[in-house]
């Protein structure tokens, strides 16, 4: 569909006789994996510049090799966590990165915070936002007594006493599931007010009236209202609740739902997708996130701008790109808000167009820094809820999670 | 004339001491020669590594960024750590456990097997099936029985109305970590099971003969004739499980990455976590580390105990 016909984007300027090999990760979704396949290909045919495509099962590992060896492909994808590790062997892209975002209607907050390192520099160009949505069973709802979905965590607290009365409590992850433990836990946190750091990325504010507050109410929340095997989830757990009508509601990649449309048509009519919830300080979210960096040792950083520049950041591709995605991938920036044409036109995906406007990074407000990454990858916050929700008091798993952070600290 | 030519051929001959020191030589060098690949290989893929580990553990290198020596901080920063401690513990308690398990049920099914009975070649065969199969995909199959809210295992118990209750294999953190055990014991056994059983294949029956006219019984046989006689081959296994287990990683990443609350977080995990995952080398390097103490004590204990036994 997406993927058929000429590539919509500016003509490529001849830079015939160079080469540029590009690491990427290739999406999840079909066509959009295969629009971004045909965009690299075109673009290459169109500018001379001998292109090589490169992907990789081991990423990460294939990321720390590049730095560690100075050499590799001249511009790669890269996650929110790779942008901290890998800063120090990405160029300054501040030129570009300003002028795409210029020319894509300003990058959104989540994105541009990870984009931007703390010492100001522009170390990668917001490429794309994984979405993360709230899933509802609308026969639930009813039966709860709502014509809606809830809109604040208050509103799912009081929808999950009930529906937990029918053995359908909601789905909280809680397990060692990157993604999606992350999205329940850092957003709850966030909505509180509640953080790990102050602004300057290195003052320690895990301990706070706002964390106990949230805690505190995710205690009494997940007793009355959430499905008590979540502990043991990972990513696929929620997933799997909801497909078999386990639970009322949990948060997800639109995966759930779209995967519903094909397999299970009843369930799909019978779900609906809410908006990112609100809490004391407002409403976040925690999503995953892609980035363009050029590294130091890149041979070819001039054919790695021209690819952005004339390729990936144009409207008439992301436009394409974005709707090939159908709402899985959001663009990192406002150009397409009101492009009706870039959107799902399944009205359950209607929250895809303003859902990225509320993403965050971990260690908001502050930069996500090795040490931010280093506590994900160790699953300190999530155990710090793990434990709320096993009994432990909320002081008590504060003192965790600060003691956690603090070993972080000391050694990097 | 026999004299003469004795005399004459003593003159020819180099003096004894020469010729030993010439043979001596040219055996020593071809030796050095033999095992220079495998000198070279132990270098390469060991020394070096191990060499590389320990000098990152001592340093602040993070991936992309220069190592400055910062001496031992690296694992006493660790030491604080509450996750850390609780993944030493869980490699030690999770290594003991499935070690002495595996062993047992080796044994066992090395006894078994080395019996008389039909089919006996396809039930070796087939014993192997679960050391053969790449553990990571295994370990999905694992995940799919012990499912949290579609495990087959509950499934099958409801309905064969043994439990009403679904199991929290992987939701409760002791179920959790003795389902990862048992994922571990069912891979493992079959390459305890099966060297064991070349062991016993070894023994001469004439000793079980002469023993059985003797009197002694099944009991006796085993513990006089064929524990003692398998011990050395059993020691080198053993040393072999445990390095294996202490090291295991994907086990635990595929089935329960840690959680919950790390009560299966164990080194291994958490040195990918910190080290290439955060981009913390040197942390990674550190914690890794910490097993290879533990290890060297119980590698040099069982060498002990195999010579011993052998020049008994």
């Amino acid at each position: 569909m997406a993927t058929t016909g000429t590539t919509a984007m500016v003509a490529a300027k001849p830079i015939k006789g160079t080469k540029l090999t590009i690491l990427w990760q290739p999406a999840s979704i079909p066509e959009a994996e295969a629009a971004m396949n045909k965009l690299m290909d075109d673009w290459a045919k169109q500018s001379g510049v001998e292109l090589s495509k490169e992907v990789s099962s081991e990423y990460t590992s294939r990321l720390a090799t590049m730095a560690e060896t100075k050499q590799g492909a001249d511009l790669v994808h890269l996650g929110a966590q790779d942008v901290a590790v890998n800063e120090s062997v990405m160029m300054d892209v501040g030129d570009l990165a300003m002028e795409m975002g210029t020319k894509m209607g300003g990058y959104y907050d989540g994105p541009k915070s990870v984009a931007v390192r703390p010492d100001g520099k522009w170390k990668a160009v917001p490429a794309l936002v994984y979405g993360q949505y709230w899933l509802y069973r609308q026969d639930l709802l009813k039966q709860a007594g709502l014509e809606k979905p809830p809109e604040t965590w208050e509103e799912l607290h009081q929808l999950g006493k009930k529906t937990k009365a029918m053995d359908k409590p909601v789905g909280f992850v809680l397990g060692h599931a990157f993604t999606d433990g992350s999205t329940h836990t850092y957003s709850l946190m966030w909505d509180y007010g509640a953080k790990e750091f102050e602004a300057d990325g290195k003052t320690l504010a895990l301990n706070s009236k706002e964390m106990m507050d949230c805690l505190t109410f995710f205690q009494t929340f997940y007793k009355d209202s959430c499905a008590e095997n979540s502990f043991g989830w990972d990513e696929a757990g929620n997933n799997n609740a909801y497909n078999t009508g386990q639970i009322v509601a949990t948060n997800n990649a639109n995966t759930i739902y779209v995967g519903l449309t094909k397999n299970n048509a009843a369930l799909a009519m019978n779900s609906i997708h809410g908006s990112t919830l609100k809490g004391p300080a407002g409403g976040f979210q925690y999503m995953a996130m892609l980035f363009w960096g050029i590294p130091t040792y890149s041979k070819n950083p001039d054919a790695a701008k021209a690819f952005l520049r004339e390729a990936f950041y144009t409207p008439e591709f992301q436009t394409l790109f974005t709707k090939a995605g159908n709402g899985y991938n959001l663009p990192a920036f406002g150009l397409l808000d009101n492009v009706d044409g870039a959107w799902p036109t399944d009205p359950k995906l209607a929250s895809a167009r303003t859902l990225a406007k509320t993403a965050r990074m971990l260690g908001s407000p502050g930069p996500l820094t090795k040490v931010v990454g280093a506590s994900q990858n160790k699953f300190i916050i999530i155990d710090m809820f793990a434990k709320v929700a096993q009994g432990s008091s909320p002081k008590d798993a504060i003192a965790f999670a600060v003691n956690e952070y603090n070993v972080l600290l000391k050694g990097a | 004339m026999a004299i003469a030519h004795a005399v004459r051929q003593s003159e020819l001959r180099p003096p004894l001491r020469n010729r030993l020191q010439a043979l001596h030589g040219r055996d020593a060098t071809q030796a050095y020669l033999m095992i220079a690949p495998a000198v070279l290989l132990l270098v390469v893929l060991v020394a070096y590594p191990f060499m590389l580990s320990l000098w990152l553990s001592m340093t602040n290198k993070s991936v992309g960024n220069p190592a400055e020596f910062v001496g031992l901080r690296n694992f006493t920063t660790q030491l604080d750590s509450q996750i850390f401690r609780q993944a030493f513990r869980n490699t030690i308690w999770y290594t003991a456990v499935t070690t002495v398990v595996k062993l047992v049920l080796g044994f066992a099914l090395a006894l078994l097997l080395n019996r008389e009975f039909r089919g006996r070649k396809f039930v070796r065969a087939a014993m192997l099936l679960p050391w053969i199969v790449p553990s990571v995909l295994s370990t999905m199959a694992w995940l799919w029985l012990l499912e949290s809210n579609l495990s087959s295992v509950n499934w099958a118990l409801k309905h064969a109305h043994i439990i009403r209750k679904s199991i929290p294999f992987l939701t409760d953190p002791g179920w959790a970590m003795a389902s990862v055990m048992t994922v571990n014991v069912w891979r493992g056994t079959p390459f305890l099971g099966i060297t064991i059983l070349a062991a016993l294949q070894t023994i001469p029956r004439e000793l079980y003969e002469a023993a059985e006219l003797d009197g002694a019984g099944w009991l006796a046989r085993l513990r006089r004739i064929t524990i003692p006689l398998v011990t050395p081959v059993v020691s080198i296994v053993m040393i072999v499980s445990i390095i294996g287990t202490f090291s295991d990683i994907q086990i635990v990443y595929a089935l329960t990455g840690g959680g919950p609350l790390n009560s299966t977080q164990v080194l291994a995990t958490l040195s990918l976590a910190a080290g290439l995952k955060s981009g913390l080398l040197g942390q990674g390097a550190a914690i890794s580390l910490f097993m290879f103490p533990v290890m060297l004590v119980l590698v040099l204990l069982q060498v002990r105990i195999t010579r011993r036994r052998m020049l008994q």
